[in-house]
């Protein structure tokens, strides 16, 4: 399998070999093979690193990866903490590995064991817990979605907050429940926006524009519900959220891309600043192997996002 | 050498080494410890190891490329490239902090993170545009990276306040003033665009010979037009009196009142501004002056677009001031959206505007707390608050109170005061939480609306709020009007105005 990259790359997190000394990487502007392996099995992207697990090299990482976030790694394999996610204000939540999570004003404070500053309780079985700049979203193992964080971008929690579900308290987001192509599956989340998948393969957004110029997310619903996505008409199998940047893989294997492209995170090029509408991106072939007709065939099998780039995962298939 | 241009060659150079060596100290563990490092809030450490060690890996970039000579071919222009675009990386990165946190609860590194990436980013503009690779440039391109370098020091003052006290906006005043130096001579050396030099300053001595001579500069420039579309009429006037001194002021504020209506009421003071180099020799009331002393229009200002802060579609724009006056303040006629700089620290953003105004005595007087809240009095400013007023007619500053006592010198134009008492609060039908934010100060009340003067929805409980005493206002150029802590204003433009409020406690 391999591992295809684009897009912001300043500290080297889409190189898994040694940079030189002084050397300035550059952004990777289309999607390139950064990594092989007989299976890649996990891609997670942070701001500065990446870390991959793969079946013959195990965790391999990319970047740099802060001292803070060692600290973490150390903590949670000391504790029983499952999930971690950290927003832009600084906030962090951590489930306990049983039944709540905990938030804490910030990285350091966790990690000095200072008391949390809420504890929700009752979050038996998350399977997910992502951030975006303000806030968290949490998935159960029966599809149900908990959103909470600031009010002053309330689009961003799908839900509108009331009396009874404040803003600040994780409450579910109603609109996710009782789909017509099952519960949702996976969540992903960045920037100012959240995005939902069913296990039947439909795409879910919503979100608040942030910083970001409406025009080039305006194919996202910028509202306070949670909404169907469609692109064509295809299925989606699975979906990457970044800063201001959507990646999206349909079942039959196409990808395509949506918002920012500042540092080439969207793969069309170094000439496209955004991208206002779905685009759909293939992958470099090499062209002397496929001239002799010795290309495999490269399909790809998943998508992952950092803040500001993004990820293929590739299978080959000769 | 000691000319503009070399002094802010060696401005940027050795910005880029500090910058370098606060990044290294703010990575190595334990810096805090070190004789060198900085104290705990000009510490850019809390913004993480990885933006840290890439602005420093920036400055040391532009040491190594500054070093180098340009030839054709090197790579140079790549490298600076790759450099200004990791300095935006970490200027969109702070700012995005900007809006992640609640306003007030940002930490202080990350605007020092804006401002130093931001001063980096200058001094590669600059370095590259007065170096040999930018002569090579044609006029427009010049044009362009002049615009870029403004820029980027502008936001860095506007957004992030030019953070940090051993450069920050002391540096960025003076690269300011550098660089308008370096345009001068470059204009008026004899073969046109290219030629980097100066000239000495010319000194100005005889005072009163000169200021005649200042004021005869602007005297046949035209001034913004009186026009004044619409007038309301004068129902309850606020007294009005000449410029009193500080002590009766202060008995003023402090006399005894009546329990039922405590504490001062506002007055109209006439001839406080009289000797103010704004309404003599640096006459803000002409467009020429106040275009020479913003970089001819380069500088850029935050911009309210919209009627009022309250309606929909409204929305904060930063445009070059030369753009505002064009399109706002003076347009053709066919009318653009009405747009105000308001509520801006404009005179600490350009100090040049801030030798155009005295602080009023006034300022220095010890007002009464809130007359009915004292929930409302706030920590004693070090020095009073000053923000400018400047718009076309029709700008409207909805029905709101603030926490400080406030003078309001009206320089150019004319302005329309509506006043209410603070033991009105309770009929001011005041918002509440809006979307996560705090609008309490704020009355759902358009008093143009009930006055008929706007369009707009009329709801039943105005009838009510027409009940309520009001005392009003027409600010001449010239006038100041004192509103004290917790009475309510509605501030609406009748002419092109330009005002400036002080706030103080």
């Amino acid at each position: 399998m391999e591992l295809h990259a684009a897009g912001l790359n300043a500290w080297g997190q889409l190189r898994f070999e040694k940079l030189e000394a002084n050397e300035e990487p550059d952004d990777i502007s289309t999607f390139t093979c950064v990594l092989s392996d007989d299976k890649i099995i996990h891609v997670r992207p942070f701001f500065s690193y990446t870390v991959v697990d793969t079946k013959t090299s195990g965790l391999l990482s990319a970047g740099l990866v802060p001292k803070e976030r060692l600290a973490l790694r150390t903590a949670m394999t000391k504790t029983t903490y499952s999930h971690f996610a950290e927003a832009s204000n600084g906030i962090v939540v951590v489930h306990d590995g049983d039944q709540s999570v905990t938030q804490h004003p910030s990285l350091p404070s966790l990690l000095s064991n200072n008391p949390p500053s809420h504890t929700f309780p009752n979050f038996p079985n998350i399977t997910q817990l992502v951030s975006f700049d303000t806030g968290f979203a949490a998935l159960s193992s029966t599809g149900a979605v908990y959103t909470w964080g600031d009010e002053r971008y309330a689009a961003c929690l799908g839900r509108e907050p009331t009396s009874e579900s404040p803003a600040s308290t994780p409450s579910l987001v109603s609109d996710l429940t009782n789909l017509p192509t099952g519960p949702i599956t996976k969540l992903s989340a960045g920037g100012y926006l959240v995005a939902a998948l069913t296990a039947g393969n439909d795409l879910y957004c919503w979100g608040h524009p942030g910083r970001t110029p409406a025009s080039i997310l305006s194919e996202v619903p910028m509202t306070e519900s949670a909404s169907p996505v469609v692109i064509d008409e295809f299925d989606i199998a699975d979906v990457a959220v970044g800063e201001a940047h959507l990646v999206a893989l349909t079942t039959t294997g196409e990808v395509f891309v949506l918002g920012d492209n500042s540092n080439g995170q969207l793969g069309l090029g170094p000439q496209v600043t955004a991208a206002a509408g779905w685009t759909r991106v293939s992958i470099g072939v090499d062209k002397e192997l496929s001239g002799k007709g010795l290309s495999e065939t490269k399909v790809v099998v998943g998508v992952a996002a950092g803040p500001r780039n993004s990820f293929l995962i590739v299978q080959n298939q000769t | 050498m000691t000319d503009s241009h070399s002094k802010l060659e060696t401005a940027c150079l050795s910005a880029a080494k500090e910058i370098h060596g606060e990044c290294s100290s703010a990575t190595s563990g334990g810096a805090s410890s070190t004789p060198n490092s900085q104290p705990g809030n000009e510490s850019l450490q809390g913004c993480g190891e990885p933006l840290v060690r890439l602005l420093g890996r920036q400055a040391s970039q532009l040491l190594t490329l500054s070093s180098e000579p340009s030839a054709e071919g090197n790579g140079k222009d790549e490298k600076t490239a790759l450099i200004l675009k990791r300095l935006e990386d970490i200027i969109t990165a702070s700012y995005a902090r900007f809006y992640a946190y609640l306003f007030g609860e940002l930490p202080v590194c990350w605007r020092l993170m804006y401002t130093n990436a931001s001063i980096l980013k200058f001094a590669v503009l600059y370095l590259s545009y007065s170096g040999e690779t930018g002569l090579r440039k044609g006029a427009e391109e010049m044009e362009s990276g002049l615009d870029e370098m403004v820029k980027t020091l502008d936001l860095a003052l506007i957004l992030a306040g030019g953070a940090g006290e051993r450069r920050g906006r002391r540096w960025i005043d003076e690269a300011f003033a550098l660089l308008e130096g370096v345009l001068q001579a470059r204009k008026l050396s004899p073969d046109g665009e290219h030629v980097i030099g100066d000239r000495p300053h010319k000194r100005r001595k005889g005072m009163s010979n000169d200021e005649e001579r200042e004021a005869k500069l602007w005297e046949d420039l035209p001034s913004f037009s009186p026009h004044e579309p619409f007038t309301p009429p004068i129902k309850h006037p606020v007294q009005r009196a000449q410029a009193i001194s500080l002590e009766a002021f202060q008995a003023y504020m402090t006399r005894k009142t009546n329990p039922v209506n405590p504490g001062p009421s506002p007055l109209v003071l006439s001839g406080v501004p009289t000797s103010w180099p704004a309404r003599t020799t640096h006459p803000w009331s002409k467009p020429a002056y106040l275009l020479s002393r913003t970089f001819s229009g380069r500088r850029l200002v935050p911009v309210e677009v919209g009627r009022s802060y309250v309606d929909e579609g409204w929305g904060q724009k930063i445009m070059p001031f030369g753009d505002f006056l064009r399109s706002h303040i003076d347009p053709a006629p066919g009318g653009t959206k009405t747009a105000y700089l308001a509520q801006h620290p404009l005179l600490t953003q350009l100090p040049a505007f801030r030798a155009d105004i005295l602080i009023p005595d006034y300022c220095y007087s010890a007002p009464p707390g809130h007359p009915t809240d004292p929930a409302q009095d706030q920590p004693e400013l070090d020095s009073p608050r000053l923000n400018v007023w400047f718009g076309p007619p029709g700008t409207i500053t909805p029905l709101h109170t603030d926490p400080y006592h406030n003078l309001l010198v009206q320089v150019v134009g004319r302005k329309y005061v509506r006043l209410y008492a603070p033991w009105e609060t309770g009929r001011m039908r005041a918002r509440g939480r809006e979307g996560g934010v705090e609008m309490g100060n704020t009355s759902e009340v358009d008093v143009g609306v009930v006055e008929g003067w706007d369009k707009g929805g009329g709801g039943e409980e105005e009838g009510e709020f027409r009940e309520v005493p009001f005392l009003e206002c027409i600010l001449e150029p010239g006038d100041t009007l004192y509103i004290p802590i917790g009475w309510w204003h509605y501030v609406r433009g009748l002419s092109v105005s330009f005002s400036v409020s002080f706030w103080w406690n």
